[in-house]
């Protein structure tokens, strides 16, 4: 008999198996990129994304990425991976939703993050896939949803809109709205209006991708790559102008000179160890300082939270910084959100600590749009999940300097554009969250959105589970030299893409 | 190449379906009463031909008027007439009877919010016309359908303020069937005797128009609502549902495209020294005080639109 007819071997089946499962991982992660089918598309993606993630695990699990993981790696991963728990079930949610519906909410929403957040580490773990394929499915999915909200923006504003019409107001069910506030949103398969912040999120997101463009410091990169990250990038950045919205594209500046210091910090690091050493130092330091601050800050917030609802406070009085303060000011509803979360009060007035509020979030279903991701959660989720959440990010950033120091040349921009889909996320929502951007909901629910109020939580949106990607995409293990990957040919890693009869 | 730069221009060519109607921020909620009022025709209401076919008094088979009381300022409200004259117009669902108020879910004032749980509840958030057909919820008009019939605090977020001209709108769809046009309102003046108020009586002029055999032209039928009794002054709360059945006006209401709304009102306010003010129902003249309409809900309850 000769070769070819010779029934496939397990390593040529593994092959097949990994090219279809790469395959539908990257459709599944596109289209939690684009919002399929709203909140109740991402609800089965979010399940499906596991699945695939569990299927995939045989083909990754002899990769050198994966045995890599250690017990200390497991010990630092251990505050991320209970994480996803405590921004799923919280009393905040218990509040707002019955009891089944919380649970099913809450299981979804925890075991969403961890698929999708494994789905990334595993398929960026293949190696035989060309990390190409998988920023395709994440700017894929971000640039059409993006482009066709542009599109649909512009028909029903024009262009510029926001400053054209600023002060301007149009009526809708009797009510007065300000159209310069609002930008379209797709919700599932109807557009909606929501608050400019919150729609305007994915293209931001989007316009951060054009930081893989910095790899080109580096090396050379392939004109599709460059093509595929410039109209990307380009089509976020058009839609930020088009609208315009002044603080994002302040906020897009930002986070591209944040990424240019960090490439030029790179570059140097490469030119000799003494370099590399000093820069790494520099790093730790810098690292080391923006903790003990974000610490410091957290810790005078609280404790002026808790002076607040008493009646007192000192932040007030800070000059300059004072103002943000004062009642009603923006910082001082965070700290009424705090107060909250911390205290009970009963019918005298008299307030007692709520420790079961305190650690799983408020038992309450009032909300705060408070514009700060991070303190949102603490709201909506409590202490336990808002330090976790802290970790989390600190040890992204930790592993994305990681990643970013370890790479091979060929994946560079793909550790790049990540990294920039994934900060850029970041300082968006640390700025202009919006956890109540409906205008004017739908009175009756639709099949696909469930949005009888306009309460959209971020832990429920595709961006949180983006950025569980992100995570995922650029976690390496501390013991972990890439250059090794690559040089180690491992038989399930080999998963050329061919076709594939439906019958084998 | 040229088709593909038409295509990518097209959205700028388009720009605009959400721009067609936008009013400055602070336009129709000024302190000066007379400002805010609303005259606006749809165009080709004001050229159309009109006939009166109907002039109808405050009598069964004529039109319903609030409480059917008109004694003191503070008989003037609610939908006790029509609801006596008419009963399964006032039922819900269930065959129990439709509250007039609360008539929404107030989280605010100017606050949007779900009023589903007023469905089967309420009568004017049951039978409001922005549940009939989406239409009706956008615009400056919308506030006329959305089942609000009283102020709660809303000043004149909550009403159309018109002077005697009135005001003309074509609807965003064609009517092909309803039974009876009613309408929530009361007077309002600039007159300083707010909390103790008058009664005012009105002549309401009601036309409805449809397209003639031409299906270009339009031609009005009116239905004149003679001595309209309403509160003026005496509490924005206090309105009034008005109203007849389209067969008492020998109306046919299938076709109805339109519809304008103007009155007359004689209507003098007495001041604390006893003297006699004749009011102006003409914003534009020279007087000290005006009288306008407050719309704040039209309904063509239970209709079909096409």
């Amino acid at each position: 008999m000769k070769d070819n007819d010779a029934k496939p071997t397990l390593m040529q089946t593994e092959s097949k198996q990994g090219a279809v499962l790469s395959f539908l991982a990257i459709e599944v992660v596109a289209l939690i990129c684009f919002g399929f089918a709203g909140a109740t598309g991402l609800t089965i993606l979010r399940a499906a994304g596991l699945c695939i993630a569990l299927f995939l695990y045989p083909l990754i699990s002899n990769s050198l990425r994966f045995k890599s993981i250690r017990k200390k790696d497991l010990y630092l991963l251990l505050p991320v991976l209970i994480l996803p728990l405590f921004l799923g079930f919280s009393m905040f949610h218990l509040a707002i939703s019955s009891g089944l519906s919380f649970v099913l909410d809450g299981l979804v929403t925890a075991i969403g993050f961890l698929g999708i957040g494994a789905l990334g580490f595993m398929l960026s773990s293949l190696d035989k896939l060309k990390k190409e394929w998988i920023l395709l499915g994440v700017l894929g999915g971000l640039t059409l949803v993006v482009l066709i909200t542009f599109m649909y923006s512009l028909c029903s504003y024009g262009p510029f809109y926001a400053s054209i019409y600023a002060g301007d107001v149009y009526y809708y069910d009797g009510v007065v709205f300000h159209i310069a506030q609002e930008g379209k949103y797709l919700d599932g398969f109807t557009f909606v209006e929501a608050d400019i912040k919150f729609a305007l999120t994915l293209p931001f997101i989007l316009a951060c991708s054009g930081i893989g463009l910095l790899s080109l410091f580096f090396q050379k990169l392939d004109k599709k790559v460059i093509a595929g990250l410039s109209v990307a990038s380009g089509v976020g950045a058009l839609n930020l102008i088009f609208t315009p919205h002044l603080k994002a594209i302040i906020a897009l500046l930002l986070v591209y000179a944040v990424a240019f210091v960090a490439a030029w910090l790179l570059k140097i690091r490469a030119k000799s160890e003494e370099a590399r050493k000093k820069v790494d130092k520099g790093v730790m330091i810098a690292f080391l300082v923006l903790a003990a601050l974000v610490l410091l800050g957290v810790f005078l917030l609280i404790i002026d939270s808790i002076l607040v609802s008493g009646g007192g406070g000192f932040l007030r009085k800070i000059p300059l910084l004072g103002r943000y303060f004062e009642d009603g000011a923006f910082m001082n509803r965070i700290e009424v959100a705090i107060g909250e979360l911390i205290f009970n009060y009963d019918n005298a007035g008299r307030r007692s600590l709520d420790f079961a509020s305190l650690l799983f979030g408020a038992n309450s279903n009032l909300v705060y749009d408070i514009r700060i991701f991070e303190f949102q959660i603490l709201y909506q989720n409590g202490f336990i999940a808002f330090f976790l959440l802290l970790y989390f990010i600190f040890f992204f950033v930790y592993k994305g300097y990681v990643a970013l120091t370890k790479v091979t040349d060929q994946d560079r921009f793909f550790v790049f554009a990540i990294l920039g889909l994934a900060f850029g996320g970041f300082i968006y929502l640390s700025l202009f969250d919006s956890e109540l951007p409906l205008k004017h909901p739908s009175e009756i629910d639709g099949i696909f959105s469930t949005h009888s109020t306009n309460l959209l939580p971020l832990t429920r949106s595709n961006v949180a589970l983006l950025m569980a990607f992100c995570f995922g995409a650029i976690y390496l293990p501390e013991k972990l030299d890439p250059a090794q990957v690559v040089a180690v040919p491992i038989a399930v890693q080999s998963a050329d893409y061919q076709e594939v009869k439906i019958d084998e | 190449m040229n088709k593909k730069l038409s295509l990518l221009a097209l959205p700028f060519l388009l720009f605009g379906c959400d721009t067609t109607e936008l009013y400055p921020g602070d336009a129709y909620i000024d302190p000066e009463f007379v400002n805010n009022r609303y005259n606006a025709y749809d165009e080709g209401l004001k050229e159309a031909s009109k006939t009166v076919v109907a002039t109808l008094n405050n009598e069964e088979n004529g039109y319903f008027n609030g409480s059917g009381v008109y004694e003191q300022p503070s008989d003037c409200r609610g939908y006790n007439q029509a609801k006596q004259w008419h009963p399964d117009y006032f039922k819900n669902s269930k065959g129990g009877d439709l509250r007039w108020e609360p008539d929404i879910d107030n989280p605010g004032v100017g606050v949007w919010s779900d009023q589903s749980s007023l469905y089967d509840v309420v009568y004017s958030q049951t039978k409001k016309l922005s549940r009939l057909h989406d239409g009706f919820r956008k615009g400056y008009l919308s506030k006329l359908y959305n089942g609000q019939v009283r102020c709660n605090a809303w000043g004149f977020y909550s009403l159309v303020c018109l002077d005697g001209d009135g005001y003309g709108t074509k609807f965003p769809a064609e009517l092909l069937e309803g039974d009876y046009f009613a309408f929530a309102c009361r007077g309002g003046s600039n007159s300083p005797d707010g909390n103790v108020g008058r009664v005012s009586t009105f002549d309401i002029n009601i036309t409805f128009y449809k397209f003639a055999s031409d299906l270009e032209t339009l031609v009005g039928e009116t239905v004149s609502l003679l001595n309209v009794k309403l509160q003026t002054n005496y509490s924005a709360e206090a309105t009034s549902l008005v109203g007849f059945d389209f067969a008492d006006a020998n109306i046919d209401p299938s076709g109805i495209v339109g519809m304008s709304m103007d009155f007359t009102c004689e209507d003098t306010y007495v001041d604390s020294d006893g003297v006699s003010h004749v009011t102006s129902t003409d914003f534009d003249s020279e007087s000290d005080y005006y009288i306008g309409l407050m719309l704040l809900e039209v309904l063509i309850p239970d209709s079909r639109w096409n």
